[in-house]
């Protein structure tokens, strides 16, 4: 054993790192997080083209900016009805932009 | 300052962990480097970077980038510890620390990427062949660390986990060997 790793095993957290566990969910659930983030992709387009701030895009949408932030982090799970809700509101559509490939 | 064995078992990859996060600098980093209201924020403030450096004017586009780039760095890093080939993946930070023995400041990206450079990088400190300790990481847009802010505080990190390091008298086998046959 070398002294660095010995170091490295004295000084180790007592919370173990969650980066493969975050990973693996990513990769386990890319498939729907691809819809979720072109949905926040297409708010983000529709923000920077109307200069519009988080607190703008959420009276647009009738949304607490709390609201706006979760969409945006693209990890939101929506139903049909909140993305045609969205849709409607902004009379644009969410579900074709497909920027990443 | 504590530290955080990426994978379990795996001694090759490990993280600065600061007692007041949540997570370590690897996760961390990845977490925000896949979350699209960080992103925006990010180059909105660097828009005049993207613009002038990578000719990117539509911000949902460097978002879906990183997000693509993310991916493929993640998966790579996940890969790294089994092939033992961490030296590959990361090159010293400049031609200084490609001459240090011990404890050099060292950089990863996504080296293959297609249509432009990754400007996604992962930060570290190399302590023994194959055996780093990142230190954060950060979206480059500009040539040198030390021109924007956010680079230079990743600067700052590598620089300080490198000095408590060596308070602590660390050094690579190496160094060591040299060090108490002079």
């Amino acid at each position: 054993m070398s002294k660095t790793l010995d170091f490295l095993k004295e000084h180790e957290s007592q919370s173990p790192s969650r980066f493969v566990e975050m990973a693996t969910w990513r990769k386990e659930n890319d498939g729907w997080l691809r819809w979720s983030r072109n949905i926040a992709l297409s708010l983000i387009d529709y923000m920077q083209s109307h200069n519009l701030s988080r607190t703008g895009l959420a009276e647009e949408l009738g949304v607490t900016p709390q609201y706006v932030s979760k969409i945006l982090s693209g990890k939101v799970n929506f139903s049909f009805k909140s993305v045609y809700e969205i849709e409607n509101k902004l009379g644009i559509s969410c579900m074709s932009v497909n920027l990443a490939e | 300052m504590e530290f955080v064995r990426i994978l379990k078992d795996y001694d090759h990859l490990w993280a600065v962990k600061q007692p007041d996060k949540e997570d370590d600098e690897l996760t961390d980093i990845f977490n925000r480097w896949n979350n699209a209201e960080y992103l925006l924020n990010f180059f909105m403030k660097n828009f005049n970077d993207l613009k002038s450096y990578f000719h990117i004017e539509r911000i949902s586009e460097a978002i879906a980038e990183t997000f693509e780039d993310a991916d493929a760095l993640e998966q790579l890093i996940l890969e790294f510890p089994y092939t033992e080939n961490l030296d590959n993946i990361f090159h010293p930070l400049d031609i200084t620390d490609a001459n240090e023995a011990s404890l050099s400041r060292n950089k990863a990206r996504n080296w293959n990427r297609n249509r432009h450079t990754s400007w996604l990088r992962v930060y570290a400190i190399r302590i023994e062949p194959n055996i780093y300790i990142v230190t954060g990481g950060a979206i480059k847009l500009i040539r040198t660390m030390q021109e924007r802010e956010h680079t230079n505080r990743e600067l700052d990190k590598l620089n300080s986990c490198k000095n408590y390091l060596k308070s602590h008298g660390v050094f690579d086998i190496d160094s060591f060997v040299e060090l108490i046959n002079e």
